[in-house]
């Protein structure tokens, strides 16, 4: 199947993403913080990219996707967020949040099933 | 001219308010002045027997309508004056509307008798009015020169230089004083004059000077209230990271990702669920209300209501159904006014109303929401026939933490958030929320009815503290580069 890297700073929340996607047969590399994240990109070319915002990181999340798209990288990007879009943080897609989607954190398994599942198919059809 | 404005109220827009109202103050009070001296030429000559020459007629009779006139051109001037330092100001226009009326009341006191006109008083009332506006040290040199005008004619009409022109009937016979009479009489004057000002200017400066510093007091509280608000998102924040890893921990032995579990441990997993999602909801909502405190309205689009609301019951309709609610809504508008507002926070407001009807309501209840206009407002009724709020806790559901006492006997779980959210969302979109309960569905439980005003056309206020533009964002981050390459 597809090869995922998932970064995150939570090291339980990339345990639980890991087994979740891991039971769909996918490969999965992790790193847990944007420094080897990058690395772990650019070293293994994954089909896809699962980034947490990291808002307490001061090289946050927005800033990693931004360096992927600057440096050519295309790899869909499915974001991380633990802001809910009622409080009036959202983000969308844009130059500045360069990813194709949002889950919010809880991160329930069935919708990162999906999420990854449609990302992926995209990704084939182009 | 800019020498003009006090150095205390420079930039300082509370002083050019103040300013150009008491133009338009004077400018009032100058019609009176008009009038008193029309009655003093009438009433003086018929009732107190004033035998005024025909000099003094004339002489009258011409300041009077002077100033009636040159306080026409004023008022109409004031219109086109702005409150600007560098340019003619409306400060420029008191200044000469100063000038003119002492010289209007100069030219009164000397046809009335100057230092025997009781009316050369008039001249310590104007400047305690110029105090109020003009800097001391233009005060100070208008009253120098006042003083020195008065003083110089009188001792003027003493040597008789120039003519006396005293009203006749004043005096039953004029008892020819003495030239220290007139010294004293101008000492008196002017010690009382420089008084006045000197006082009137110093509560004057005291009284912007307190003005102001309640205006920093209020800004550094509000400052300290918005550190607060974020204070408490950081810390809401950081207790959401682990919550959420429980959470997703959960999910995964839940969901069988590790294999089965047996029934009783699944059992209480579920609890464990349960207890996190609530924990969630209430951090949620209180990021929410603290975000709100925070958050200054940005934009406003064009909202229709009936949508927002339609979708809104869609997302329950699950629990809808589950329940067997006979969920009813009714338009009863006949205009049909667009309203413009805030959507996320509309339906924040409104989900959660919808939401605790659904939560309060039994197997079969009733909910009807109503949609209404009024001249200018849009009235949304939201009425079931739940539970219902005892007497005694109708005063206090909208208050943060606090859960009617029913509601903490039922087994329902909440954080007494909800409204309070609410209520803070209505009000800040210039709405206003009113509950009741009994509601008009009572049945076999009382029912609880909400009913919530909005402003079609709600105004938000210009700024936000949270405009970023994404050009600042990206140059912030310059220094990571590096780290990064």
């Amino acid at each position: 199947m597809a090869l995922i890297a998932i970064i995150d700073d939570d090291p339980d929340i990339l345990d639980s993403s890991s087994i979740v996607l891991k039971s769909q047969g996918h490969n999965i590399v992790t790193a847990d913080n944007p420094h080897d994240g990058y690395k772990i990109v650019v070293e293994q070319k994954p089909d896809l990219i699962i980034l947490d915002v990291m808002m307490d990181e001061p090289d946050d999340g927005f800033y990693l996707a931004q360096k992927f798209r600057k440096e050519g990288i295309k790899t869909p990007i499915l974001m991380y967020t633990s802001v809910s879009k009622a409080t009036g943080m959202e983000y969308d897609k844009s130059e500045m949040v360069p990813v194709e989607d949002f889950v919010e954190k809880p991160i329930s398994p069935s919708e990162l099933i999906n999420k990854v599942n449609n990302l992926l198919k995209a990704k084939e059809v182009k | 001219m800019k020498a003009l404005i006090p150095e205390w109220a420079k930039n300082y827009g509370e002083f050019w308010r103040a300013i150009r109202i008491r133009n338009l103050w004077f400018i009032k009070l100058r019609y009176f002045a008009v009038i008193s001296l029309l009655l003093f030429l009438t009433a003086g000559e018929f009732l107190l027997n004033f035998q005024f020459s025909k000099l003094q007629k004339i002489a009258i009779s011409i300041v009077t309508i002077s100033i009636f006139s040159y306080n026409i051109i004023l008022y109409k001037l004031r219109a086109y004056i702005k409150c600007d330092i560098s340019s003619f100001n409306s400060l420029h226009l008191s200044l000469i509307q100063m000038i003119l009326d002492l010289i209007a009341l100069l030219v009164l006191v000397y046809y009335t008798g100057i230092i025997e006109s009781p009316l050369y008083l008039f001249f310590i009332f104007h400047m305690i009015i110029g105090s109020l506006i003009l800097p001391a040290y233009v005060v100070y040199i208008i009253v120098c020169i006042i003083c020195f005008t008065l003083s110089f004619l009188t001792i003027m009409q003493n040597f008789g230089v120039i003519e006396t022109h005293l009203i006749s009937g004043l005096y039953d016979v004029r008892i020819p004083h003495t030239m220290a009479y007139d010294i004293l009489s101008l000492i008196t004057f002017t010690a009382m004059i420089f008084i006045s000002v000197y006082l009137a200017n110093n509560i004057v400066r005291q009284l912007y000077k307190r003005e102001q510093q309640l205006r920093e007091t209020l800004q550094r509280l509000d400052e300290a209230e918005k550190a607060k608000q974020k204070y408490t998102i950081g810390i809401i924040h950081e207790v959401k990271t682990p919550v959420t890893a429980i959470k997703s921990i959960i999910d995964l032995i839940l969901n069988n990702f590790l294999g089965d579990i047996n029934s009783e441990i699944r059992d209480k997993l579920k609890r464990a669920q349960i207890r996190t999602d609530e924990t969630l909801q209430m951090l949620n909502n209180i990021l929410r209300l603290s975000r709100l405190k925070l958050l200054d309205i940005r934009s406003t689009e064009e909202i229709d209501i009936w949508e927002l609301l339609s979708g809104l019951i869609d997302k329950l309709n699950e629990t809808i159904k589950a329940k067997a609610i006979d969920l009813r809504i009714k338009d009863l508008r006949k205009e049909k006014k667009i309203i413009k507002s805030d959507i996320i926070l509309l339906e924040l407001a409104f989900s959660n109303l919808i939401a605790n009807s659904v939560k309060y309501v039994k197997k079969e209840g009733i909910i009807e929401i109503l949609l209404n206009e009024s001249n200018d407002k849009l009235w949304v009724e939201i009425c079931d026939n739940g539970i219902g709020i005892p007497k005694e806790d109708l005063p206090n559901i909208f208050k943060q933490f606090y859960r009617a006492s029913n509601v903490k006997r039922s087994e329902h779980e909440g954080s007494g958030l909800g409204l309070a959210l609410v209520k803070e969302i209505i009000e800040r979109l210039g709405g206003n929320i009113f509950v009741e309960s009994p509601s008009r569905l009572a049945g076999d439980m009382p029912g609880t009815c909400f009913k919530v005003s909005l402003e079609f056309n709600f105004q938000p206020k210009s700024y936000d503290i949270f405009q970023i533009s994404p050009d600042n964002y990206i140059n912030d981050k310059s220094n990571l580069e590096k780290y990064l390459e």
